[in-house]
Parts: C-alpha cells; structure tokens; sequence
C-alpha cells in the first residue's frame, strides 16, 4: 500500500477539479506529515483526502438543503469546509488547495444575533471559493424578525460569477438582493421563499409579493411566495424548469408567455378562484405540466381553457386532499385543443369530484397514453379521499381479467400506479380494500402462472402491464389485513419486475414486494 | 475468465466483467489482447483484494455510475440516489480504519469509480456531526496548531 500511496501522492496535483489555487507550500504538508504519523488517515494521498471532504461538504449542503425538516434530529455542520480545516496543518493545507470545496456557501440563520457573525463568515466562504461559478444559499430561520435590508453586500459583489441562489430571508432583505441580481449574467438556478413570521398565522394569508430580476441565463426557478407581474417586463429567455409554490391561476399564462422555451411547469394553486378568463396561449415547449390546489376551489375549465400545448407529454393534478370543481372534465378538451400525445397522466384529485367511470372514459380517449397515476402522492396528510370502494369496484374486475382480455383499459397502459394513503378515516371501506387487495393478489398469481407457462411476452394476452400498489399508512391501519390482504411469499425482495407492491409506514419504506412476470 | 496475482503472491482467478469493473485491469486485457498470462496488481495485497473482490462481485450487475448532472432529475432525487447505501453496503463498509483506508488507497490504484465513492463516503459518515475536536479522536489526529495558528483558525471559523 505505500508504493500506492506514493505513487499517487506524486500526481496529486494533476488530478484535481478545475479552480484550484495551489498556495499552499507543499513543504508545511511534509512538516504535518511527520508529526501526524500516527493518523491512519494520513496515509491517504491529498487527492483522496480532498474527495472525502468533498463528499462530506456537499452530503453537508444537500442534508441543509433538501433533507432539514425531515431529519430535525440530525446534527448537520453549516460550515463544513471551515471544520474540516480546523482539524490540523495538514487538513488545512488540502482543504484550502482547492476552490472547489468552498463553491457552495450555506449560511444559516437561526436569531437576530446571528446576522452579522454569519454574513463574515458567508464574505469569508466566498473568497476561498477564487473565482469559481458559485452557489450560494442564505437561509434565514421563519420566525427570526430580523430585517435590515444592506446586509449580505457580498451578493452583489459576486454577482457576477454567481451560478445559483437558494434565498430564505425577511421581505426588505429578499427585495433588495434580489435587485442587485439584475442582469447577473450566469445565475442559472434562483430559489426564493420569503421568511414571514406572519405565515399561517391568518386564513386568508397572502404571500408577500416578489419583483423578479432579469436573469439572462435562468434555467431553473423555483419560488415559495406571490411573483409581482404587473408592470414587470422581465422574462426568461432560457427557462426550462419552473416551480411556483404560492401561485394563482393567471401566473400559468404569465410563465408560458414569458418563457418561451420552458419544459416543467409545476403551480401549487394558491388561490385559483381569481382565474379570469383569457385569451389563448400557445406554448410549443411545455412537456410536462403538473397543478396542485393548495388552498381553496380550483375551476379547471378556467385555468386549463386558454392553454394550447402541442408538445405535452405528462399531466398531473394533486388536490393535496381539497376539492377542486370541474376538474377531470378540462383535460380531455385540453388534449384534444392541444393534439399533443400525452403519455403520463397521475391524478390525485377526490373521488367527490371524479366518478370512476369519468376516469376510465378519460383513459380510453387518450390512445399514446402509457402511464397512469391515481392518488395523491404526498402522504403527510390524513385529507386524500381520492381512491374510494367505487375505484376499487372499478378496477377490481379490471384485474380480473388483465391477463386474458384486451378490452381492459388497463391494456394500453405500460403502468399503473396506485397510491392508498391510509390515514385518519379513510374514503374507502376496510372490506372493500381488503377485497381490491385479494384481486391485486389474483393477479399477481396469475402473472406468475403465464410465467410458468411459457407464454411470451409477445404474446398479446400475455400481461405486460407493470402495477406499483403504494400503500401509506400511519398507526391505524389494521394489522391483520395486511396478514389476509397479502401472501406472505410476496414480500420476498428478489422477485421483480410487472407487478410489485410497496407498503409504505409514513414516509418510510417497509416492505418491497415484486413479482417476476 | 481473468488471472490477477497481488502483492503477495496469491493467485485469484476471476470471471471477466468482475475483473473488468477496475478500468485498470480492464486496460491492461486490452493492451495484452487474448492471453493466459496473470495480471499482477503491485499495490494490493491479498487482504485487500478480497474485500475489493467481495464488493465487485455483489455489485458486478449494477448500471454505471452517470456523471450527468445537468439531467432533468430534481436536486431531492439526485441527493436521494446517491445516498441510498443498502444495508450489505453499511455492513461491507463496517471495517476498522486501517482496512477502510486500504480499500480506499485500492480503489484508486485499481480505478473503481464507484468502490472509491463509497468508501469515501463511509470516511465522510464518520466525521459527519462532529466537533473539529470529535473529529481528531476519531482519526487519532494531533493538532499540530500553533497557538497563533489555532487562534487564527478560530476566528476563521466565525461560525464555531
């Protein structure tokens, strides 16, 4: 292992990510050597002990980033690169050679206190990170009341080189920063969610607005609160990926026409009520577009009616468990106004709503259909009453005769996917999900029985259609139905492919099930 | 099938997409075209080799690593796929730290992308959450500061 070590501590310098600065005189890491002999670690070429600090720092960013709120228990370092390089000569050596490590500044802010201490620090991150593209994510804790608008100046000094912005600040702050963003010529990705101590504290709530720069390079856009459009004649030339989680109808129409190029398209329906009717609007671009009702009663007719999509592929509403009016009916004029081939179609809206029936129809009107989803996807929520014993009574014989009919609409579909949250009282009955799990397990048997068989998978009767059951529950689900519902030989990890069966416990994933064909 | 010889003289005869998993030895059979002759590996004893042989052989049928990161995945789906460790990985990885940083200094020699990733991370996961201090009991690290040096580190770190 020595002649490795040594032989790859000779090329440690040629492998290394572009930006690196290479100030360091390599005789203080020899110093460090010999004084740190005892550390296994530092048997490790300054390459390899670079990558793990790599690793550590984005794991580090990325927990800040996406996984926080989920894992509230885990300890996380807001600054990792400066730790690593506290630990001693040697580590501080190799973590300030490169650039790369210090690309991808997070500041958190959890009290007033905390501001200014964390502004020097983000002022110090930038600078180690030379002259990289750089990401940067300031993040204020919701109820810090903190609002002093000429903070965090850095931003505009880096401007410039900065590639990706995650912001989570006060109002005042947020406005500002954002406006010396104008014109930044290579921010690719902006993510903007304003931290409002009055949020959820009234019913009718309204977002604070934001006034969005011109950003020239913009790719992805992601933004948690209102978008002040009017009087504003910003657009996104370059746009592919949009998510707008505080939105009201008309911000569809806005988007499209000022993002001529954009693929996703993703509202959360703050407010849909609002929705004025409007003249159409064409979009060659959009593929997919997904519309969620967060709060209130969406007309459909109203948000989809002026929308011509002829590249649409994939289609999504989610109620998140409230009512939306006239809903399933919109999508096949949608369709049809749009002659685009739709191909993913998922569908979490209320039963109350969407009869069964409706849906099939739905099904069968759309031929280059190939995947579909029903039932909300989220599961943190006892509200989804979406899949009732009128689905199950639906698709039960549907199941039944899978493997030897070709009328079943579920024939032309490659997937299908079902998603039953179970939490609090749910929509449907205990032995009507009992008997749609006996069906589901039917058919599992049977695709195994065409397995042994011999039957191709050419042959047209033969099932190619792949079933993914998603099943989400919290402490109430019974356990003995489970025990009935579903062979034990099921659970077994190793068999795979067609039909499978993921029985999920809150968020977390128990049990895997999948049956070879 | 692929006969690799380590360090130490033992002789590992080895079916050839395993073998071929290190881009080292895969050069090395395109460089020598069809032959019988044993490749040597000089800087993998046998000790290591058949931790790096166990993980090949459990992991031969996975998809290559995509170095794509401007695919459409979403950023929760990136971090989520490359963080999902199966519970053979946690278990292949609980080792003590002398063979941990072999397996390392190995997949690098040998050119295992995905080897040397995760026996990275594994690294990565023990400093995760600790204190600058935490961190050195765990590495039996010296810190090797001047008092200078050590005043000025911590007011680098305004954060700590």
């Amino acid at each position: 292992m020595n002649s490795a070590a040594s032989s790859a501590r000779d090329s440690e310098t040629q492998n290394e990510p572009a930006g690196v600065l290479l100030d360091e005189p390599r005789d203080a890491l020899s110093r460090a050597e010999v004084i740190q002999s005892s550390a296994l670690i530092h048997q490790l070429p300054t390459e390899l002990l670079l990558r793990i600090f790599t690793l550590y720092v984005e794991d580090q960013h990325e927990f800040i980033q996406l996984r926080r709120i989920a894992e509230p228990a885990r300890k996380v370092d807001e600054a990792a690169p400066f730790t690593v390089s506290a630990v001693c000569r040697r580590w501080k050596a190799v973590a300030f050679s490169s650039t790369r490590l210090w690309a991808r500044p997070v500041v958190y802010i959890h009290s007033n206190q905390q501001v200014a201490l964390q502004e020097q620090l983000l002022t110090q991150w930038v600078e180690r990170s030379g002259d990289l593209p750089i990401d940067i994510s300031i993040l204020f804790y919701q109820l810090v009341t903190w609002d002093v608008h000429d903070s965090f100046k850095i931003i505009l000094t880096v401007a410039p080189r900065l590639a990706r912005l995650n912001l989570r600040a006060p109002p005042r702050l947020t406005s500002r920063l954002l406006k010396s963003l104008d014109g930044a010529p290579r921010l690719q990705g902006l993510q903007v969610s304003i931290a409002d101590t009055h949020a959820g504290q009234q019913f009718h709530y309204r977002p604070p607005e934001v006034s969005l720069p011109q950003l020239p390079a913009l790719k992805d856009l992601r933004i948690q609160n209102a978008v002040k459009w009017e009087n504003s004649a910003v657009d996104f030339p370059r746009l592919v990926v949009c998510h707008l989680e505080m939105a009201f109808g008309p911000y569809i129409r806005e988007v499209l026409e000022r993002a001529p190029v954009l693929q996703q398209l993703t509202v959360f329906l703050h407010n849909a009520f609002e929705v004025p009717p409007a003249p159409p609007t064409r979009h060659s671009y959009l593929k997919e577009l997904t519309i969620e009702g967060v709060v209130g009663s969406t007309n459909m007719y109203l948000v989809l009616g002026h929308l011509l999509l002829p590249s649409l592929e994939r289609l999504s509403f989610d109620s998140n468990g409230f009512a939306m009016s006239s809903n399933i009916g919109a999508v096949k004029p949608l369709i049809q106004r749009s002659q685009c081939s739709l191909k993913i179609l998922n569908l979490g809206l209320p039963s109350c709503q969407t009869s069964a029936e409706e849906m099939v129809q739905l099904v069968e009107s759309l031929p280059s259909l190939k995947h579909l989803s029903l039932g909300s996807r989220a599961y943190s929520s006892g509200r989804y009453k979406w899949i009732t014993d009128e689905y199950f009574s639906r698709i039960i014989p549907e199941l039944d005769v899978l493997c030897s009919r070709e009328d079943s609409f579920l024939r032309q579909l490659d997937s299908l996917d079902l998603n039953v949250v179970v939490l609090g009282n749910p929509a449907f009955s205990w032995e009507g999900f009992s008997n749609f799990l006996k069906a589901f397990n039917s058919a599992l048997m049977r695709s195994q029985e065409y397995d042994g068989s011999g039957i191709s998978k050419d042959n047209p009767l033969s099932c190619r259609l792949h079933i993914n059951l998603k099943l989400s529950y919290g402490e109430g689900l019974p356990a003995q139905l489970l025990v009935h519902g579903i062979d034990p030989e099921l659970l077994d990890p190793h068999w795979s492919k067609y039909i499978s069966l993921k029985v999920l416990k809150h968020s977390i994933l128990h049990y895997s099930a999948r049956i070879r064909p | 099938m692929v006969i690799l010889i380590t360090s130490d003289n033992v002789k590992y005869v080895v079916e050839k997409d395993v073998a071929e998993l290190s881009v080292l030895v895969k050069n090395m059979l395109e460089d020598i075209g069809p032959s019988d002759e044993p490749i040597p590996l000089h800087n993998v004893t046998s000790t290591v080799f058949n931790k790096v042989l166990e993980y090949c052989i459990y992991h031969r049928n996975d998809p290559p690593p995509s170095d794509d990161d401007e695919g459409c995945a979403s950023p929760l789906h990136k971090y989520l796929a490359s963080h999902i460790c199966s519970e053979w990985d946690q278990r292949f990885f609980d080792v003590d730290q002398a063979l941990l940083f072999d397996i390392i200094l190995a997949a690098n020699y040998l050119d295992i992308k995905t080897l040397l990733d995760d026996a990275c991370k594994a690294v990565a996961h023990l400093i995760q959450g600790k204190s600058t201090e935490e961190i050195r009991g765990i590495f039996n690290i010296v810190n090797d500061f001047t008092p200078e040096e050590e005043a000025r580190v911590k007011k680098e770190n305004v954060s700590s």
